[in-house]
């Protein structure tokens, strides 16, 4: 486990930020029960560096000026070694120096490690012996900072500690272990850093910052603290409730709850810390939050399988074992939908533990390489700076609205009247007329024949048949189809579960608005559960019925002639038989109606068509199957921007 | 037609087609290409390649994102036109009645890159209706293989083959079925470039432009892209190029000659998005 060994000076080569090198820590802890620490922090910073550590798990951030006058933010999250060896040595009570020489015009250097899940699989000592492989070009400030933690070591070796720790990146081990066996003198630093501030991260820009994915490091967190998984269950769904409405707002106002259980879920109090599974939790998870706000976003196993499969693909392309969040996000996007990778990143950004203010310190926005904290704004360069151009967030296109203040867009609910947003009529409009039309091609395919010529030529030579069977020397002739009525009334069941009410209990019938419109009756999922702007709320259909032309249907869900109907689908493909005009109806779901439902439908001198909903475009369905109730007419000139 | 075209498949000669070489590059946009090679890669010898499908607007570059990347792994590339009337025997295998009275069975580009071992790019598969989609279902799957009815045989694809799908966006499309869409995956989607990356792709296109006018169109696609219009890089391609024109023409102001022809290239309603 240990690199260097040297008179009771053990040396573990990390890398930064990442949780396997926290884990590692935590084992070196158990297998060497030291007696003193070092870390990789420099002594001019360690005091407020340590007061970060200490407010753990809020997330501060340690900012101070070189003196090329950069500004130079340093974000300190529990799933960082250095961050890890801290808090063993202050809960052991154990002596601890922040051993590294401060110094200005570090390079940044990528230091060519290999994946850091490879610590997890294969341990330190066996990702640092690849690492020796491929030095990296040495930097005329690594001596005297290699000397400067090898002198801390050796005080503390001096101060009485049998055993040292010394955590360290993995750049470092040699040059400490050359250092600890030559004559050092104590390095020439100054004592404490000027200009060194701390301020508290506010929650919304934890994602932006952090060095490890918030998810994974809560679920670290989470395993550290001994959190294990939540017996409760708590709504899984995201947004902010009053009463009985859920706002789903942009990315305010998620329920830390909800963030903390879905994390000690993913992490399954499973220690050390496996990133793969973490990250199929933090997938798991996001299925689970979407299903119980939007069940139009139900994620198919292929779609899963997919999902693994590119994710692991984009990994292996970069040369990782596991993907980065901006890798899953991407698969995410590309194979489930632009919503779920939407959730993915609200997820996987959150930090259950974060308050928007605290009162030891200020608090702190940091968007990309500037600061706000509420006073001036500050560029920044980040100490560890992220590869450019791969911001996960500029995977998502559409941005969603937030609250300007908690209950803002409740206010906008008159209770007076509802109404739909026009341009889904339409859509929903040309989907009636799209099954009507194919409807009939169905019809009209399974009438129509092809044969070979005897004595009529039908409705004409069919080429492509007579060429098939061109050595038989004979023509084919085609007859086309005779439909036997034209389509009227469409029925689309998107889900026909038994225990539909529950899910979908918003009923409604609605009258079209005007001659191009047909009625309609449909049943879906409660509009308060999903407010997404002022007035404005998201529902999914469970189905519905088109009836044209408008006007003619009345209240279907307490019409006693449909009694008979045992479930909401068969309530409304009762009402499509009875309102329909023409002879055929449409009827597009998972599974076909009843026999019953053919007996009476030939009683009433009608057909019914049922098309397997699977034979819909997927793309198509989700489309459809999402509709805006605003809270009045008015709301129809903004609904556009708060539509997703 | 050369010997060279023509492969025997169980026992019945099927004429190839030829490679499709096109003087295209790829500008900007790393990300997508990555991630279509990726979709491409197979990580062990069962392991199988995804089919992708590239999504966006017209014009963004769909095609040419597929050719890069089959160039880029150094594939021979076949592009299949799909149209609204695209038979599944156009898709595969055609017979072709030759001046002797005998039918000739040629491949389609498709089944071309299948023998081959190249790249398969299906130009605007939205347009293709569920009935050719089926003939390919038993390829995008773990069976890799097509059935020609025409010819009565079985044709298995080549352990390098892989296959792209372009789709637009826009209204004139079949319905996709679930049990292909979910052979098609991932979709990759492209959206419009940053400016930069914009600007360089009008400039690989117009060598021969100067800054000014570039500058000045991709500032209007960008304002175009904020606005959700239609309009893409080849619309501004084609804009500063009659602008070019017209200009060696009569000469005149440039930026008076780019709005002229945007006009004649887009419709007046393209106007407002253009800065003074």
């Amino acid at each position: 486990m240990f690199a260097v060994v040297a008179d009771g000076i053990h040396l573990l080569p990390v890398v930064h930020d990442r949780l396997e090198a926290a884990d590692a820590v935590r084992a070196a802890f158990e297998a060497l029960e030291p007696e003193a620490v070092a870390v990789e922090v420099p002594s001019s910073l360690g005091k407020t560096w340590l007061r970060a550590v200490e407010r753990l798990p809020a997330i501060s951030v340690l900012l101070y000026e070189t003196a090329a006058s950069e500004t130079i933010y340093l974000p300190i999250h529990p799933a960082d070694a250095m961050v890890e060896a801290a808090r063993g040595a202050i809960e052991r009570g154990l002596p601890l120096a922040c051993a590294d020489l401060d110094v200005d015009g570090y390079a940044d250097w990528r230091d060519p490690v290999p994946d850091a899940y490879a610590l997890f699989r294969l341990g330190p000592l066996t990702v640092w012996d690849a690492f020796r492989r491929h030095p990296r070009p040495e930097d005329p400030h690594d001596a005297p900072r290699e000397a400067s933690m090898a002198f801390h070591a050796r005080r503390l070796r001096e101060e009485g500690a049998s055993r040292v720790l010394v955590v360290c990146g993995m750049h470092h081990v040699e040059g400490i272990g050359r250092a600890l066996g030559a004559e050092l003198a104590e390095p020439l630093t100054p004592p404490v850093r000027r200009n060194v501030r701390l301020v508290n991260l506010h929650p919304e820009s934890v994602g932006e910052v952090l060095g490890e994915v918030p998810f994974y490091a809560a679920a670290y967190e989470a395993i550290r603290a001994g959190l294990g998984v939540p017996e409760a269950s708590i709504p899984a769904a995201p947004g902010r409730t009053y009463g009985p409405f859920r706002i789903l707002s942009g990315g305010r106002g998620d329920d830390p709850e909800r963030v903390e259980h879905a994390v000690r879920r993913a992490a399954g109090g499973r220690s050390p810390c496996d990133r793969l599974r973490l990250q199929w939790g933090l997938v798991r998870e996001t299925e689970r939050a979407l299903a119980s706000s939007a069940p139009d976003e139900r994620v198919e196993p292929w779609q899963r399988r997919n999902l693994a499969r590119f994710a692991r693909n984009l990994a292996a392309g970069g040369g990782g074992l596991v993907c980065d969040l901006y890798d899953l996000l991407a698969a995410a996007r590309a194979c489930v939908t632009e919503n779920f990778a939407w959730e993915l990143h609200r997820l996987a950004t959150a930090w259950p533990w974060q308050q928007e203010s605290a009162v030891d310190l200020p608090t702190a926005r940091i968007r990309a390489e500037e600061m706000f904290d509420g006073v001036r704004r500050i560029r920044l360069t980040r100490r560890r700076r992220e590869a450019k151009g791969r911001r996960p967030e500029s995977l998502l296109r559409r941005r969603r609205r937030d609250e300007s203040f908690p209950g803002e867009w409740l206010r906008d609910f008159d209770g007076e009247s509802v109404c739909s947003y026009p341009p889904e009529d339409v859509i929903v409009e040309a989907f009636g007329e799209y099954l009507r039309r194919r409807g009939k091609t169905v019809l009209r395919e399974e009438a129509s024949r092809v044969v070979p010529f005897t004595t009529s030529v039908l409705d004409g030579i069919d080429v492509r048949e007579t060429i098939r069977h061109w050595s038989e020397h004979r023509i084919w002739v085609r007859e086309s189809g005779r439909v036997p009525g034209e389509v009227g009334a469409v029925v689309v069941v998107f889900d026909d579960a038994r225990d539909g009410e529950e899910r979908y209990p918003f009923a409604m019938t609605w009258l079209g608005e005007h001659a191009q419109e047909s009625d309609m009756a449909f049943y879906a999922t409660a509009p308060e559960q999903a407010v997404v702007g002022p007035g404005i709320c998201r529902v999914t259909y469970g189905g519905f019925l088109l009836s044209y032309p408008p006007g003619r249907l009345r209240e279907v869900w307490t019409d006693a002639d449909y009694a008979f109907a045992e479930t909401r689908p068969e309530r409304l493909l009762l009402a499509a038989l009875d309102y329909s005009l023409e002879r055929v109806v449409v009827h597009v779901a998972p599974r076909p109606p009843r026999s019953v439902f053919h007996q009476i439908a030939a009683r009433l001198d009608r057909k019914i068509l049922h098309l397997p909903i699977g034979t819909v475009s997927p793309g198509t369905l989700r489309r459809i199957r999402v509709l805006h109730v605003l809270s009045g007419r008015e709301r129809r000139d903004v609904a556009k921007e708060y539509i997703w | 037609m050369t010997a060279r075209n023509v492969v025997e498949i169980e026992g019945v000669a099927i004429h190839l087609a030829h490679p499709d070489d096109l003087p295209i590059r790829w500008v900007g946009q790393s990300d997508v290409l990555r991630q279509l090679l990726a979709a491409w890669s197979v990580v062990d010898a069962r392991d199988l390649p995804m089919n992708p499908r590239l999504l966006g607007k017209p014009g963004v570059g769909k095609t040419t994102l597929a050719y890069a990347a089959a160039k880029a792994i150094g594939r021979d590339v076949w592009i299949f036109q799909a149209t609204m009337d695209t038979r599944p025997e156009d898709l595969l295998i055609t017979p072709v009645v030759d001046r002797a009275g005998a039918i000739r069975y040629v491949a389609s580009p498709l089944v071309t890159a299948m023998v081959r071992g190249g790249v398969a790019i299906l130009d605007e598969g939205n347009r293709m209706s569920e009935k050719s989609w089926a003939s390919l279902a038993p390829l995008l799957d773990n069976r890799r293989y097509v059935e020609s009815i025409v010819a009565g045989i079985k044709v298995r694809a080549h352990a390098d083959f892989r296959l792209v799908t372009t789709m637009n966006d826009d209204a004139s499309t079949y319905e996709i079925p679930e049990y292909i869409h979910s052979r098609l995956q991932p979709q990759i989607q492209l959206d419009f470039p940053e400016h930069d990356e914009e600007k360089a792709i009008l400039a690989e296109n117009l060598p021969f432009s100067d800054e000014a006018i570039l500058e000045y169109v991709t500032a209007f696609l960008q304002r175009a892209h904020a606005a959700d219009e239609r309009w893409t890089a080849r619309d501004g391609i084609n804009l500063a190029r009659y602008a070019l024109k017209r200009l060696a023409q009569r000469g005149g102001d440039a930026k008076a000659a780019v709005r002229e022809a945007s006009a004649f290239v887009l419709g007046e309603d393209a106007l407002r998005y253009f800065g003074p």
